[in-house]
This record gives structure tokens, sequence and C-alpha cells, in this order.
């Protein structure tokens, strides 16, 4: 480690602070809901991005159904309040939810690796997408094909709301504190007696269970605290945008999350918010650029199939760069025996 | 009388299931080919035949010979044929480019940073595809036997009825293809060179690369069939339907795997078995309930983990490591 | 009391039975051996005995409570570490992070004061640290404490492991091979570690390892398993002079004892080379070196096969032989060197392009495809360049192929797989054929009607290039042999000479044995007892077949055979 841990968490509050002033040198011209509301989302996508560095980046478990554990956590905090609950209180309700999908998604994992838990996380976000998201039997949950719309919420007498820009810059940076804090509650995790079983099992399960690491315990952990912090982005989707459908939490949102992680280095918390920014002010910028189509979608959708391209570059070119550590571990595999041993083929 | 009309109900939906579990087990087919020679599990499966599919709706869609209009009622069996003729040879293209630009270039990584490059593959075509046909409209179907066109307004145009049950020709014509090529591809890997090469690299790509076969263009052969098939799947899909888009095709993938992991991922036979089986598993629940948009993908997703956790994890992963 | 019981443990895997009714005891402070030939079942039972694997049948106790029901970390929480074979350090975790962790595992730490970073939790962290330090100093391993274990090299990420496990303050620690990867003087160190270890820590070990001096020095008892089954017990001296270990071993008696005492040392000598069969070889590698993952595993290998000739390469095992095979027919990069086939310069090519050139390559495990029937495969040699599919000369070779044509490879027995890929071979009328382990796994008589077949390969103009284990067989065929020592040629020459001259062969297998031997009798012949165990058991299985083959040629008893050889290679040292 280059830099130390009182550094990294002292650098990335630097950052932080450096975030929450954007707002304040922005051009009068610039200070308007959109831009508002676009760097309030780029937090929320921070969160879900980081929900995927903890889970894939620390613990090692593949995941393509982060933006679910967002979705299940927004539609209940949403429905919650629609119901007059205050918001903070559904919002609460929403992580637990998001918590305890995360658990259960978890529960394969138990038995399943690499690829074969991909695609129960692939089948994970479709069904959720589908189903819970999109039918109508459950419109009770995700409230119908118009969804919930939210108008605001108090905070200990402070009125948030997405109104203006001056109310919803104070929602800006009341997820930045949240995302300051968990942020460095992870990296002391990350550096803790915690955060090495976590680590351990990334690196070789079959060690960590025999050095007295818990696997059901920690894989279960690891997904409900990545579940947790996704939900946490979630819970805030409905405030930021005054309304929420299933749209932003569909199967290609959860590969997008993954997608950005893998692009901007899973293992490391400050790529979470880079990921964030990359996830919501590119498309808004394209947008922009194309004439005349305001229009979110069709930014994100050139997001993505660029996005999907330097993946793909990415991999082929720098192998160590993302997921290094299998490529590494595969080459260790290799360096240890003197000769490789092939395995006998013969059926005696 | 109320028992004949629930026969035929029952048997309607048979029907539409198994159409649907041949799209399905067409999907899987697709998927355990290129799993079993190269290694990659393709998430891109769906996508892939989405992107072809599109390219023969692009073909009717602006180059049509007789209409100035979008309108797909205009369109000949001979544009038809044009158009998916196209589409199949551009899946040939798509297929090779992916092994030679990609894949080749990544052997021997771990197979989670294959399927994630597949990932990355799925989100380019499926967005590419958006933004060249548009995602949120829908499409018109292509019909390949148009019953606008029959001389009476029979509902029995096209049809055959067997008692209670009636196929569509469109219908008949998913199951024999699916069957067919299903058929075919056993047969290639069984009897021609090139396949009995594709079952060598499958065993072991070193000691057949020590047997001379070119593993490199045994690479894009399976890459170009499974492309193939993919569009297949995807063309006979949108026949039998009314409307289309990008996401109901890329999709199909999360079928495609529980069909798949039904032949452990690795048995053709299984495979398409499973398709079938999956299809009506998720056309039943019509029976009951009407109408309803997840339901079919929970269905999916539940065979999905009744298989993972009823096979061991070893026998799943035999074929490659 | 004993610590650990094992009782009658039964384990298979889809019908093969990897442990048959295993039993043994291990006592408190013992350090127990447990030796046994490749695929013994003993890391099988290691998986049983911490809780990977849950055998089929039998009881184990540890401190007399019965921990099969218990899951991996409970039995790590009752005191039982261990180690893997297939080194299992957290190789992105600094060597300090992996001593850490047993003890924050075992120490129930809480992830929400973790996560908070409260007080105690930062007491606990330090005590941490404070106890993997200790550990990490013992072990003389501090000043590697802030790197990361994956980028130690292979004999430190093994100490790290044994840093690892007792940093868990166990009371057992199952060690898998803790020798493999290492070279004698490392193997010297880690027997004495060993000791000192169990003695300053007050821990117990059961110990596998097919380094025999490893587990005669460091042990205080043995277990021996041949094939599942247990052979013999007792204290090393005893065991070494049971004659069922040493017939499991040697397929000897042990009149050797005195014989070895003479021993004396002699350099290894250069035997002459005859000029080459024709002016221009058919292959001609120069000055080759190749590896995996950065290690090289051979350096310089310099030789060549002239045409219609066949070569003999022998040696231990690791020394480097089918690395060579391997970086000449395409399959490896070479990393410098130059190798030319036929007048073509092919270094560095595609295997699928080298082997149109001509050469085959049948590597060592046959390269079979097992979903593929006889006939299938007979086929593929069309890929090779072979002239024509027309299968009747294989079949005209390999009479009982023509009845299991349509059989599946897989399903065949392995002489027979042997069999299709020789056949397959002859098909293609290579100009060079490498054949790697031909008879590995396969039963004396069959060896000798797949040699008989070689012949065949001469005849039709091939040159042959062996790797074998069969010593005698392949020298009786070959023109010329290269004996292999650490990745390099140590000795080529004419084969007669070499079979002849068995000496020089016994040194390259032995060499390090005897070596190891003198240091540990001082000189004074006084420790002659121990001498013959290190000679003995360093020899590979390989060698004692050689041994029982030329024995049984010459009429003479396997232990005279023996002595004679162990002389014979003393001298050549």
């Amino acid at each position: 480690m280059i830099v130390g841990r009182r550094g990294r968490i002292v650098a990335g509050l630097l950052s932080l602070l450096v975030a929450a002033l954007v707002p304040l040198l922005l051009p009068v011209g610039m200070q308007n809901l959109a831009i508002g509301g676009a760097l309030a989302v780029s937090v929320l996508y921070a969160f879900g991005v980081l929900s995927v560095v903890v889970l894939t980046g620390y613990v090692g478990q593949v995941s393509f159904c982060q933006a679910t554990f967002m979705g299940i956590s927004a539609l209940a905090t949403a429905a919650l309040v629609n119901h007059g609950l205050n918001y903070f209180a559904s919002a609460a309700v929403g992580v637990a939810l998001s918590f305890a999908l995360g658990i259960i998604v978890g529960i394969p994992a138990l038995r399943l690796r690499g690829i074969l838990l991909a695609v129960v996380t692939v089948g994970v976000a479709l069904s959720f997408d589908y189903f819970f998201f999109q039918d109508a039997s459950f419109g009770w949950f995700n409230g119908g094909l118009s969804g919930w719309k939210v108008e605001e919420a108090t905070f200990f007498g402070l009125s948030l709301n997405n109104l203006d820009f001056d109310h919803l810059i104070k929602v800006y940076w009341l997820l930045l504190a949240l995302f300051a804090v968990i942020a460095v509650a992870i990296v002391n995790l990350h550096d803790s007696g915690s955060g090495r079983r976590f680590r351990a099992i990334r690196d070789s399960e079959v060690a960590a269970a025999t050095m007295g690491v818990d696997l059901t315990r920690y894989k279960l952990l690891a997904f409900g605290i990545s579940a947790a912090i996704a939900g946490v982005g979630g819970a805030f989707f409905p405030l930021v945008e005054g309304a929420v459908t299933h749209d932003p939490f569909s199967f290609f949102h959860s590969l997008t999350l993954a997608a950005v992680a893998v692009l901007v280095g899973i293992r490391f918390i400050p790529a979470a918010i880079l990921g964030g920014v990359f996830l919501q002010l590119f498309p808004y910028a394209i947008a922009k650029l194309e004439q005349g189509l305001n229009h979110q979608d069709i930014g994100l959708t050139w997001f993505n199939a660029v996005l999907g391209a330097l993946l793909v570059f990415q991999l082929i070119v720098y192998p160590d760069g993302v997921w290094g550590s299998q490529a590494k571990q595969t080459s260790h595999a290799l360096s240890k025996l003197p000769v490789a041993r092939r395995p006998v083929r013969a059926v005696q | 009388m109320l028992l004949a009309g629930f026969l035929g109900h029952f048997a309607a939906i048979t029907v539409a299931g198994i159409v649907l579990g041949g799209i399905f087990a067409l999907t899987a087919v697709g998927i355990v080919l290129v799993y079993r020679v190269t290694g990659v599990l393709n998430l891109a499966q769906g996508a892939m035949g989405m992107f072809s599919t599109f390219m023969a709706w692009a073909v009717l869609h602006y180059w049509h010979p007789f209409a100035k209009t979008s309108n797909l009622a205009f369109s000949t069996p001979s544009s038809i044929a044009v158009a998916v003729v196209v589409a199949l040879l551009f899946s040939l293209l798509l297929g090779l480019a992916l092994e030679n630009l990609v894949f080749r270039w990544i052997r021997g990584r771990p197979p989670v940073v294959k399927t994630v490059v597949t990932v990355g593959i799925l989100l380019t075509l499926q967005s590419s595809a958006a933004l060249l046909f548009g995602s949120t409209q829908y499409h018109e179907a292509i019909q390949f036997f148009d019953s606008s066109r029959c001389p009476d307004t029979n509902l029995l145009c096209f049809t055959i009825v067997l008692g209670p049950v009636r196929f569509g020709y469109d219908q008949l014509l998913v199951v024999g293809a699916t069957l067919l090529l299903a058929t075919g591809l056993a047969l290639f890997l069984r009897y021609a060179r090139v396949g009995v090469a594709m079952r060598a690299v499958s065993d072991d790509a070193v000691a057949a690369s020590l047997y001379g076969i070119p593993v490199n263009m045994i690479g894009s052969v399976s890459w170009m069939l499974g492309s193939l098939v993919a569009a297949v799947a995807g063309i006979l899909l949108i026949s039998i339907g009314v409307t289309f888009d990008t996401v109901s095709l890329t999709v199909l993938i999360v079928d495609g795997l529980a069909a798949a992991l039904i032949g452990g991922l690795v048995s053709l036979p299984l495979a398409v078995v499973g398709g079938f089986a999956l299809g009506l598993l998720e056309t039943y629940p019509k029976l009951w309930i009407s109408q309803s948009t997840g339901l079919p993908k929970v269905i999916a997703i539940l065979v999905i983990l009744a298989v993972l956790m009823l096979r061991s994890e070893r026998s799943l992963l035999r074929a490659k490591t | 009391m004993s610590l650990l019981s094992v009782k009658d443990v039964s384990l298979s895997f889809g019908g093969v039975r990897a442990l048959d009714s295993v039993s043994l005891e291990l006592n408190q402070g013992e350090i127990l051996g447990l030796i046994g030939p490749n695929g013994a079942g003993k890391t099988t039972l290691f998986n049983c005995i911490s809780g990977v694997l849950r055998p089929d049948h039998g009881q184990i106790r540890f401190e007399d409570q019965p921990i099969l029901r218990l899951k991996p970390h409970e039995r790590a929480q009752r005191g039982i570490a261990r180690t893997f074979q297939d080194l299992q350090v957290w190789h992105s975790m600094t060597v300090l992070e992996n001593c850490q962790l047993p003890f924050d595992a075992l120490s129930g730490r809480s992830t929400i004061a973790d996560a908070l970073r409260l007080p105690w939790a930062n007491q606990v962290e330090r005590e941490s640290i404070e106890r993997a330090r200790a550990v990490l100093h013992s072990l003389d391993l501090l000043e590697h404490s802030e790197r990361l274990a994956g980028d130690l090299p292979v004999g430190l990420q093994r100490r790290v492991e044994i840093a690892r496990a007792l940093a868990m303050k166990p009371k057992l620690i199952l060690l898998d091979e803790p020798a493999s990867g290492l070279d004698a003087d490392e193997t010297n160190a880690l027997a004495a570690a060993l000791n000192r270890i169990r003695d300053k820590f007050n821990v117990s070990m059961l110990l596998v390892d097919h380094d025999m001096s490893l587990v005669m020095r460091a042990c205080d008892y043995l277990y021996v398993l041949d094939f599942g089954e247990l052979i013999s017990t007792g204290r090393p001296e005893r065991v070494r002079e049971d004659p069922r270990v040493i017939e499991a071993y040697l397929g000897a008696a042990a009149e050797a004892t005195t014989e070895a005492e003479t021993v004396k040392a002699r350099p290894k000598k250069k035997l002459e080379v005859l000029p080459p069969v024709s002016p221009q070889p058919l292959l001609e590698v120069k000055d080759m070196s190749a590896g995996y993952g950065g290690i090289e595993v051979i350096r310089g290998i310099s030789l060549t096969v002239g045409r219609g000739e066949i070569v003999a390469c022998i040696g231990a095992n690791g020394a480097g032989k089918t690395t060579t095979l391997r970086a000449i027919s395409g399959i490896l990069r070479t990393n410098r060197g130059k190798v030319t086939f036929d007048g073509k310069d092919i270094t560095r090519k595609a295997p699928e392009a080298i082997v149109r050139l001509g050469m085959v390559h049948i590597p060592q495990g046959r390269g079979l495809f097992p979903q593929l029937t006889v006939a299938e495969t007979l086929r593929l040699a069309s890929y090779s360049g072979a002239a024509s599919v027309d299968l009747t000369p294989a079949l005209d070779a390999f009479p009982m192929l023509k009845t299991r044509l349509n059989q599946a490879v897989g399903t065949l027995s392995g002489g027979q797989q042997q069999m299709v890929a020789l056949a397959r071979a002859l098909l293609v009328q290579p100009k060079l054929l490498f054949l790697d382990e031909m008879s590995q796994g396969l039963a004396p008589a069959v060896v000798q009607q797949l040699f008989e077949r070689i012949e065949l390969f001469r005849k039709s103009g091939t040159s042959v290039f062996l790797v074998e284990q069969f010593v005698d067989s392949a020298l009786a065929i070959a023109d010329r042999a290269y004996v292999f020592e650490q990745g390099s040629v140590a000795v080529e020459g004419p084969a007669s000479v070499m079979r002849r001259d068995r000496d020089v062969i016994a040194g390259a297998y032995l060499g390090t044995a005897v070596a190891m031997a003198e240091v540990s009798s001082n000189g004074n012949g006084h420790h002659a007892s121990a001498l013959l165990a290190d000679l003995s058991i360093k020899l590979p299985a390989e060698l004692k077949r050689a041994v029982q083959e030329r024995a049984a040629s010459e009429g003479k008893d396997p232990g005279e055979m023996i002595a004679e050889l162990l002389a014979a290679g003393g001298r050549a040292k």
C-alpha cells in the first residue's frame, strides 16, 4: 500500500468536499433543475457502483442484479411514502428490504461461484424487473404504469424536494454526506479483521474456511451489505426525481452498473463516485448534444453502446486491470509447479 | 360443452407452449454449442439474435421494393426471403467477427472474465440496435403466412386442424425449423469432418492443436453457428408475434440459459428437450392467469435455481475448465 | 490419549475409491508421517479431516469428540489447521494480513465495530498485528511481512502457509506436501524447522509428503499407505527396515545396507558422443529455454534427432523432459533458442502448423478425446497432413482396434488408448514422432507390446523421440539417449553405452539423494542406515520399475541390484 489508510480517507473526503462545492461554483445560468438533478442522481448511482465494489471487488462474488437491489428499495420507499409514512422511515424500510433480498440472493452463492452465480443473478435481475417491478398484479408495490410520485421529505425540519435548484442541492449535500459516511465505514471494514475475512473469501475460499472463516455467514453478510448500499441509493431516487417507475432499475441497468464498476476499477472506492458521475453526467451531456432530443434515454443508450465496447476492449488489452486477481491466480497456479502436470485421462 | 371448451383452450395453449419452447431450445442450442467448444458462457446470445433479426426488419423497412411506406404488410414472399437471407448472412459475419476480434484474444482467461466480456457485447449490441432501429416503439412482426392475404377471411387460413388442436403454419414452421436445425447440428457434429474436429476441441483444445486441428478456425465456426442459430431463433420468434422490440429478443437469454442448464450446459438433445419443457412451463399458467408480464421470467429463474441446486457443480462445469 | 483418531474412513468419487477404510491415531505432541505413492488418497484424507469433504463412511474424532458433523471453520475453532499442496495463500493480501486472519476469524470480531472503528476494535487490531508478527518472526518471515503473499517465490509461500496455520494457535497442523517445489537445501531446513516449531508452539502435526527424506527426518511415527491400504506403521527406523515397505517402494530386500557404506564420490563423466547419423539432423534444438508463468523450467537445452533415429530421453520427475517436448511442438512458447525441423525454422510456430510439417507429438496422458470414437479419432489424422484417411495400415498394425472402431475412446483401457494414439500417428506417417511417457500407468506386458510397435515407425522411416520411465526398454530400442537433470541435459551418448554404464543414469536419478546422504553421514560412515533411507526413498517409482525389470532380466535379486547401483551411483558422483 503506497498511501496509508488515513491518507486515502483524507483524500477521499477532500474530493467529496470538492464535489459538494460544485453546485456553488456553477455559473448562475447553469444552476437549473436539470443540472441539480443530474448531480444528485450521480451520487445515487455512486451508491450502486459502490455496492459492486464491495461485493465483487472485495468479496469476489459476481453479481448482475445490483440495480434490482436499488429498485426494490426505491419502489418500497415510494409506496410507503404514498401511504403517508415519513420519507426517512420509508427509506429505512426500503434499505432493510434490499438487505433482506441481498441475503436471499446470497443463498445460491453459498454453493455456486463464477459463471453459474452470474447466471443466477441475471435471472434474478430479469425476473424482478419483469415481475415485481412491472407486473400489474404488483401495482400496490410498483405503482402501476405511472409509478409513484413523491413531493418532498423533511429532515429534522429541513424541507427537501426537487422543485427548485436550492432545495435539490440540499438533497445533493445530504446524499454526499451519507456517501462519505458509508465509504469511510467500508474503508474501515476493508482494513479490519472483518474485511480480511471478506478478502480471504475472494482469494481462496477453501483456505478461508479451514482457517476459521464462517463462509455461510460472511458470504451472506457481504451480499446483504452490498444490497443495502445499493438500497440506500435507490431509496433516495423518488425524492431526487420526484417520481419513480421501474425504468431505472431494469436488467440493463444492472449490467451497466457492473460494467461501469469493472471499467473504473472494481477494487477502489473512489472509483464508485467516478462511476456514478460517469453513469449520470455522460448520458446527460450526450443527450444535450443531441440537438432537439433532450431525452435522457438516448444519452444513456449512447453511453451503454460505448460502455460495452470499452469494457470488451479493456478486458482484452489490460488483462490485469480488472478481475486482475483471477488472471494472476492462474499464472500463480502455473508458476508454482516446476513442471505442469497434466491430468491422466485414461479410463482403466 | 364446457369440457370441450376447456380442451380447446388447453390444446391451443399447449401448442403455443411448444412453439415458444422451440425458440428457447434454439437459443439453448446456441449457448451450449459455443460453451462446449470455446468455453465461453455467452450472455449475449439473445442480443446477437436480436441484432441479426433487426437486419431482416431493416431490409424490409428501408429497401422494400414495392412499398414506399414502412408498412410491412406489403412485404412479398420474395422480399421476405431476401430479408431473411441478409439476416442469416449478417449473423454469420457477426459470429466470425466476435471470435476473431474478441474471443480469440481472451482464450485462457478465467471463465468469469469471458462472461463479463459477453456482457459488454450485450450492452453494445442492445444499445446500438436501439439507436439504429429505435428502442421504444414496437416493430411490426414479419409474418411468413399473412392471413390478411387469404381469399376469404376464414379463421382456418394457413392452419391445420386436428380435432381440438389447431396448428398455424407459422407455428409448424417454428417447431419444424427447431427440430430440423437441432438434428442438423447433431448430425453435423457427428459426421462432418469439421464437426468431429469441433468435438475434439471441446474435449481438449491443446491435444486438438497437436492433431493439426486449426483451433482458431474451429472457434470461428462455433461462433458463426451459434450466431446463426440465434438469428433463426430471433426471426422465428418475431414471425409468430404481433409486434416486437429490441429488449424482448435480448432477454431470451434467461430462458435459453434455463434450457441449456437442463442439459448441463453440454448436452444438445437435453437442451432441446429442456427448451420445449420450459416453453410449456412458462405457457401453462395462462390457463389461469390471462395476462402477466413477468411470470414466465420468474418460472425461468426458478428452473435455473432448481437445476443448479439439484446438479452438482462439478457435473455442470465438467465440459470446460 | 490420542489427539486425532480416524477410523475406517472411506470415500469414493463417482465409483472410484479414493479412500478405503483408512484408520490412524495421532498422539498429542507427535509428528505423524503419512507416506504412500501418488493417488493413495492422502490429500483426500486431509480434506476429510479438515471438513472440505465428507467421507461416505467412518468416524473422525478430535480430542475424543466426533467432528464429522462440524463445518470447516468449526473444526478450525477446535484447533485443526492445515496447509495446502496447491498453495492457497491469500495472494492479494500481505504476508502480515495472511497471518492476522486466523486470529480475526477465531476471535469473533464484530463487523459493526470494525466498520465504525470503535476503540476496542482498534485494540483487537493491534493485538492481532502483534501476534502475527510474532509468528512471522519465529519463521524468519518478518522482512517480507508487507509484501503481497502472491508475489513471493514458492518456497516462501509454503512458509507463509505454515505461519498462517500457526497463527491460529492450533493443536494440530495438517501439512500437505510441504516440501513439494522445494530444493534439497530448503527441504533440509524445513525438516529442522518442523521439529523446532513443534517444540516452540506445542503443536502436533500430520505430515504427508512424497519427499521421503523429509518424512524420515521430521516424523516420530509413520503410516505407510499403498493403494488405499495401510501396509506398515511404526517409527521411521523400523518402517524403513520393514520388508513390506521396502518391497512396496523398491521391490527389494534390505541387504543393501552394508554395500551402501562403501559409497564414494566421483564426478559425473561425459560419454563419448557418436557422430550424428546424417550430416543434417531432422530436428535441431539450440540453446532453448522455456517455462511457465515467468519461471524457467528448462534452460539452454540443445539436442538433435537424426533421420530414422530413435532417441530416448530419461531423467527424474521434474527434470524438464515433458516441458522440452511441449516447447518443441509449439504448445509452450520458448523464451530463447532456436528450433529447426526438416530444414525449416519452427521456433514459436503454432502447434497445428508444426504438425503439418510432419511432427507428431503424443503427449503425456495420450492427448485423446474421450467423446470421440476410435474411427473418428483415426480419421482426424487428415488434419495432420495424412495423405489419405484409409484406416487399413493402422488396423493392420493394431488388429484389436478393428472390433472397437465405434467405441468411444474414453471407455477404452489405458493400453488400448495408447494404441489408438499410436495408430493415428502411424496413419500420419510423420517424419518425427514424440512419445511422452507412453507406458505411464500401464501393465508391463502391455508396455512390452507397445515398444514392439515402435519398431514399425522406424521401419517406415520415422524418427522417434521417447520420453520414458521404463529406462531399460527405452534404451534397448534407442540409438542415442539424453539424460535430463534439473532442467538441462546432463548426459548424452549412445544408448548401448548408457545401458552398460547404468551408473551414469543412477547418478542422474540419485544425485541429490547421494549428496544429502553424505551431508548427514558426516563422512564417518556411521549413519549407514540413514544413508540408505535417503537414497532409497529418493528413488522415483519409475526407477524402481526399471530396477525390477533389470533384475528379472539378469536373474538377480532386486536388492542385490540396488546395492550394485548404489555403489555405482556413488562412484559416479
